[in-house]
């Protein structure tokens, strides 16, 4: 069978980025399955300005039935909304430094995130230093750096959402055929 | 008119991302330091609840001023859970809270809301709460300033 190229792009390295079927998207969503964004949200550079700018572009616009945002501060108070994110959700932690806030939240609650994302690293790929960048509001540098993580994220997001997806059609089958077993 | 003087004072701000309130914490906190450049310095209360040094370092050389954003108070949350862990330890000169803002109260006092406003870019009626938060941060900042200086 051939599967329909659902408008697949190409990168900057000339590697061929696969896009996911909105189709299965939707589907997912519909299982109630999610994936939680653990971001860098440091005020005192630019960096962190464009990974939160990138969440949001995330959660309201490309992915927004399948992502849920972890406050990290709230996180830090006991919220329980934000603690149940981190712990039921697959999570992506999203650096803008080595010191790895993102990852050192999820661990404070004995969790290791399930894939991270450094910031600085992946932008420095397409040659963009957001170093005269303000951390106020974002220039035209800036905003398209958030777009950049923003699809950067997407396809980390499709990637732990099919694994997930996987994982539990897995269990469940896997207990379907140890009740037809014990049935017989 | 700016103070001339080099004091510092640290705002900590709520850095959340889920409530719409926290993009209003973070711009007040930035607005307030354009405004001051030479007397503000910001961390995000999250920074400084993972113990990134230079924000330990700084809560512990000047005073604080806390915005919270929402219920949970999480600036103060966390500044609570460092003077009990012993991460900040408040002195006569600095780690010692000088003024708290909790947001909502700020929208009351100025007669402003943030309804219908979006979280990732805020309209002329947000930056409003924005100004409003700045000017109370100044305020407290140069009363501050002031009193050192008697």
């Amino acid at each position: 069978m051939r599967v329909r190229d659902a408008g697949n792009t190409v990168g900057k390295s000339g590697q061929v980025k696969r896009r996911t079927c909105p189709c299965l998207i939707r589907a997912i969503a519909d299982r109630g399955v999610k994936v939680c964004l653990m971001p860098c949200l440091g005020l005192e550079d630019a960096i962190g300005t464009a990974v939160r700018q990138a969440c949001y572009i995330v959660a309201e616009e490309l992915r927004p039935k399948v992502t849920v945002l972890g406050c990290a501060p709230a996180l830090f108070v006991g919220a329980e909304e934000d603690i149940i994110y981190v712990l039921s959700y697959p999570v992506i932690a999203i650096e803008a430094c080595s010191y790895a806030c993102g990852t050192r939240m999820c661990r404070r609650y004995g969790k290791e995130p399930n894939a991270v994302i450094y910031a600085d690293e992946f932008l420095r790929e397409f040659g963009i230093d957001l170093g005269v960048e303000s951390n106020y509001i974002l220039g035209e540098l800036g905003q398209r750096a958030s777009k950049l993580l923003a699809e950067r994220i997407v396809e980390e997001i499709d990637r732990l959402l099919l694994s997930e997806v996987r994982r539990v059609a897995k269990v469940t089958s896997e207990q379907r055929a140890k009740g037809s077993t014990e049935g017989g | 008119m700016q103070p001339s003087s080099n004091l510092k004072v640290v705002v900590v701000s709520c850095n959340g991302i889920g409530m719409l309130v926290s993009t209003a914490a973070r711009l007040g906190a930035l607005r307030a330091q354009q405004l001051r450049p030479q007397n503000i310095i910001v961390w995000g209360a999250a920074t400084l609840g993972v113990d990134y040094p230079k924000a330990v370092r700084d809560a512990n050389s000047y005073p604080l001023i806390l915005i919270d954003g929402c219920k949970p108070k999480c600036a103060s949350g966390v500044y609570s859970e460092k003077v009990k862990d012993g991460i900040i330890k408040p002195s006569d000169i600095g780690g010692k809270v000088i003024g708290r803002i909790y947001i909502p109260e700020v929208c009351v006092k100025y007669g402003l809301s943030l309804k219908g406003e979006q979280r990732s870019r805020y309209s002329e009626k947000g930056m409003k709460v924005v100004e409003a938060i700045a000017s109370e941060v100044v305020k407290l900042v140069d009363e501050f300033i002031a009193t050192c200086g008697k």
